[in-house]
């Protein structure tokens, strides 16, 4: 598969998280204090907000953030989940939905937050963390003349978003077969661990909708992978030679996590189901 | 060997309405297939602690099944303990930044 295809997969799993979301949210209505719920809520939120900062969908990124920050104080119950906080997610995501099937459409729109986007973040706010807490990670500029369409600029340091230039993004989706064909994503991770510091690991799991139906040897798992190291795009390639006919692996050096379409970008292992994309040049920057 | 006479996949026993299950020997891509439908069953119950400290061996497929065991019993909104975790599997869980897989084990790793 090629970097489009990750995407793909990317929209795929993040409305997946979105369906996921609501019927906790519907859930909470009837017990706020389900510690469980309020966790997977958190979760699936940062989910969606990690998986599209690897694409560098800006918009998507500063709308999760704000979820994702009304939800976190939710589950460390500094934050009741009374049925207004619990209506305004639901609204939030409702539009998180909207703003994915527009963004599918046109990437471009994922870099944006609309209007209604904008005043739905002002009311969540309500609930963030409050002024004492240090300034957010992404500002708000207005673009274009009418404002009503504004870009979220990354600004500082995102408390998940190591900012050191030398820090590579990592995001692997293994194929089905993984196990069965006798590798173990342990491998690679390790492997990755002699080329430099893992940052973070995020492990997703794509849960079955059938548990009955559910073979426990397919690979359902996935990692995003910050590493910060030195190694060149192809030195890191190296470390997934031997899965890369059967994954997604998409390896984002920081200067441009903010996703483009650049020709630089190529599928190395033409005709397969999957490739390695990368930059395919080395790191000039 | 393990402490388990030698036995392999998941025992469970009942205590009342809490179900308590074991797993002993290999939890692996090859071993996955034998042990699922037996525990997912501790499903049926409200109240589940799941032993791992008679596990000799696991891979990253035995530990998926756990988390989407996990997974499930949340949404099924089922009590789970998971206990006598091994470092094999301790070492995993931290690689891949899991750190509420068994918050009830904590304990022993004194983390």
């Amino acid at each position: 598969m090629n970097t489009n295809s990750a995407i793909a997969v990317f929209f795929e799993e993040a409305y997946e998280q979105c369906a996921v979301l609501e019927a906790l949210l519907l859930e909470l209505h009837k017990n706020p204090h389900d510690d469980d719920a309020l966790g997977a809520m958190f979760r699936s939120a940062h989910t969606i907000k990690g998986s599209s900062g690897l694409f560098g969908f800006d918009g998507i990124v500063g709308f999760t953030h704000v979820m994702e920050n009304v939800l976190d104080r939710m589950r460390k119950h500094e934050l009741g989940g009374s049925n207004p906080v619990i209506e305004l997610l639901l609204r939030c995501n409702d539009y998180l939905r909207d703003a994915l099937r527009d963004s599918e459409l046109d990437t471009n729109k994922a870099t944006e937050i609309g209007a209604e986007g904008l005043a739905l973040m002002d009311k969540l706010r309500v609930y963030a963390t409050d002024s004492s807490a240090p300034p957010r990670e992404l500002d708000v500029v207005a673009t274009g003349s009418n404002a009503e369409h504004r870009t979220l600029v990354p600004t500082g340091d995102g408390d998940s978003q190591p900012t050191r230039s030398d820090v590579w993004h990592i995001f692997l989706r293994y194929g089905e077969d993984m196990f069965r064909n006798g590798f173990d994503p342990s491998t690679f991770l390790r492997y990755l661990e002699r080329l430099g510091e893992l940052c973070s690991v995020h492990t997703l799991l794509r849960q079955p909708d059938v548990i009955s139906a559910f073979d426990p040897t397919e690979c359902i798992l996935q990692h995003e992978v910050a590493l910060r190291s030195s190694a060149n795009a192809a030195r890191l390639q190296e470390a997934f030679e031997f899965i890369a006919d059967d994954c997604i692996i998409v390896l984002l050096p920081p200067p441009m996590r903010r996703y483009r379409p650049l020709p630089t970008w190529r599928a190395t292992m033409a005709g397969s189901r999957s490739s390695i994309c990368g930059a395919g040049s080395s790191r000039g920057f | 060997m393990s402490d388990n006479d030698g036995s392999e996949g998941l025992a469970i026993k009942f205590d009342g309405g809490r179900a308590q299950g074991s797993l002993a020997g290999d939890l692996t891509v090859s071993t996955v297939d034998a042990v699922k439908d037996d525990l997912f069953s501790l499903l049926n119950s409200e109240d589940i602690t799941l032993d791992l400290s008679a596990l000799e061996e696991i891979d990253t497929c035995g530990l998926q099944l756990l988390l989407v065991f996990q997974q499930e019993a949340a949404m099924h909104k089922r009590g789970l303990g998971i206990s006598g975790v091994p470092a094999q599997c301790a070492d995993l869980v931290n690689l891949y930044g899991l750190p509420g897989f068994s918050q009830v084990s904590v304990q022993e790793s004194s983390v």
